[in-house]
């Protein structure tokens, strides 16, 4: 349960995109999240997320204005705010989007991050592989005999259950001994990594 | 006199391309005006490679809030035999001679105040301290991971700053001190303990080198504040341990630490805020000490 916890938070985290965020009122200082954090490299490179909306800045900025009922909103007529025509001005130019800073493109990965993410990966694969066996092994009969296509394809990829099988043997005992390597560090602080 | 005309029409066109140079009467402006240049270009150094030089190429993140458009990496040049050992010399170098819109904080210059945190080549530490790489490969500047950028290098630490006040970083006490008036006595092994949480300088390299920080800014505390709770829960002379322990026993604000120790490995001053979470969760464990 705690791994499809994880596979789901994993998921989740990832591709929700921090457009979402915009909606929530922002108690810090006037900036929002803007999903810009893989354009820090050179100039091209338009990795948008498929979820936001492709809206220029002023677009988004005046969305969420009126989400949150901003006072600065300058160009509101069916809305009865208490906004200046000038005070708006400079308010809507001070509520520019922020960058986020590149994380997971440039972080250089380090040994105990990628055992962690291994950990992590592996935990996941056999989950899936757990789940799937299920359906593999059980209704395999009542699946191929419905679809066809389903049939061709185990039948010309029965071959590759083997490999699948080491595969997940090897991810099965990487699991395990990290999972034994995380209680001893626990629990008996056998073996914990030293400083630089 | 067609000579003059024509040299009044060259005096015009460079007054208007320099914008600097300052207006005077036509007679006194017979021969063609050299554009003023201004201090700051006069400084300007454009590096050439020749034999004597040592040419490394910083490529360092930019983002302007004036002139919002996607952050680039801009390159500059530098020659290792006129600039200081550190990076943040280097920094300051290219902010004097060559781009003096480059932003980025720094103070102390010796690795004390933490001002000057930055990544640099995919890991986090101080720009002061870290010495630039010999050898021609280029170094990457960028800022500290995960993080609303403000301008260039600078970042909102804001939400860091929130999170290590919510901790309660004072001393509590439900009683008065044993003598009164007097310092509350520790032994010098109690003072021992909070070796190696102290030193913490609140730079944010570990917090932001965390990827569950990463995806859980708001609700993860990370591994500064939690090293100071530690600090603050370790220290003999608090009396409100108890109440410590629980207000951080929480699904995010402690566990989300999966012990990926990517903090131990980017902590400027040698400290292993990983070690200290781990004590946080053996005293949950044990109910708190």
């Amino acid at each position: 349960m705690a791994s499809s916890l994880a596979l789901k938070r994993l998921v989740s985290s990832n591709i929700l995109p921090s457009s979402l965020r915009v909606v929530r009122p922002i108690v810090t200082a006037p900036s929002t999240s803007r999903i810009s954090s893989t354009n820090a490299m050179r100039d091209g490179n338009d990795v948008f997320d498929p979820l936001s909306p492709t809206m220029s800045p002023s677009q988004v900025v005046n969305t969420r204005d009126q989400l949150m009922k901003n006072p600065f909103f300058s160009s509101s007529r069916g809305m009865a705010t208490l906004a200046k025509g000038n005070e708006g001005e400079t308010g809507e130019q001070k509520n520019i989007l922020r960058p986020l800073s590149p994380h997971l493109p440039i972080y250089k990965p380090q040994l105990n991050s990628t055992l962690s993410i291994s950990n992590r990966i592996s935990g996941a694969f056999l989950t899936t592989v757990l789940l799937f066996s299920y359906l593999l092994s059980l209704k395999m009969g009542s699946l191929c005999l419905t679809y066809s296509s389903f049939y061709q394809f185990f039948f010309y990829s029965a071959k590759l259950f083997l490999v699948s099988a080491s595969v997940s043997a090897l991810a099965m005992s990487y699991h395990t001994y990290y999972g034994i390597r995380h209680l001893l560090m626990d629990l008996l602080k056998v073996g914990v990594p030293k400083v630089k | 006199m067609a000579t003059r005309l024509i040299r009044r029409a060259m005096n015009i066109t460079s007054c208007v391309s320099s914008s600097k140079v300052a207006p005077a009467a036509p007679a006194a402006r017979m021969v063609l005006d050299r554009a003023y240049a201004s201090e700051a270009e006069a400084q300007k150094v454009e590096p050439k490679a020749t034999g004597g030089t040592n040419m490394k190429t910083f490529q360092i993140y930019r983002w302007n809030p004036d002139n919002p458009s996607k952050p680039q990496l801009q390159d500059y040049k530098i020659d290792l035999k006129e600039c200081g050992p550190m990076v943040l010399d280097a920094l300051i170098k290219i902010k004097n001679e060559m781009d003096p819109t480059l932003t980025f904080r720094r103070s102390c210059r010796e690795g004390i105040c933490g001002s000057c945190a930055m990544n640099i080549n995919g890991c986090n530490g101080l720009a002061c301290l870290t010495k630039i790489e010999s050898g021609a490969s280029e170094t990457t500047i960028t800022p500290l991971p995960h993080m609303f950028v403000i301008k260039d290098l600078v970042v909102d630490m804001t939400n860091f700053y929130n999170q290590y006040k919510s901790i309660e970083p004072w001393l509590k006490r439900k009683n008065p001190p044993p003598t009164a008036g007097k310092e509350i006595p520790q032994s010098k092994k109690d003072r021992a303990k909070l070796d190696g949480m102290y030193e913490c300088i609140l730079c944010a390299c570990c917090s932001t080198s965390c990827p569950s920080y990463w995806w859980n800014p708001e609700s993860y505390l990370g591994p500064a504040a939690l090293l100071h709770a530690n600090r603050w829960i370790s220290d003999s002379r608090d009396e409100y341990t108890k109440e410590r322990l629980d207000a951080i026993n929480d699904e995010y604000k402690l566990y989300r630490c999966h012990t990926i120790l990517n903090c131990a490995r980017a902590c400027p001053k040698g400290l292993n805020p990983g070690k200290q979470i781990q004590h946080i969760k053996q005293l949950e464990l044990t109910g708190g000490a």
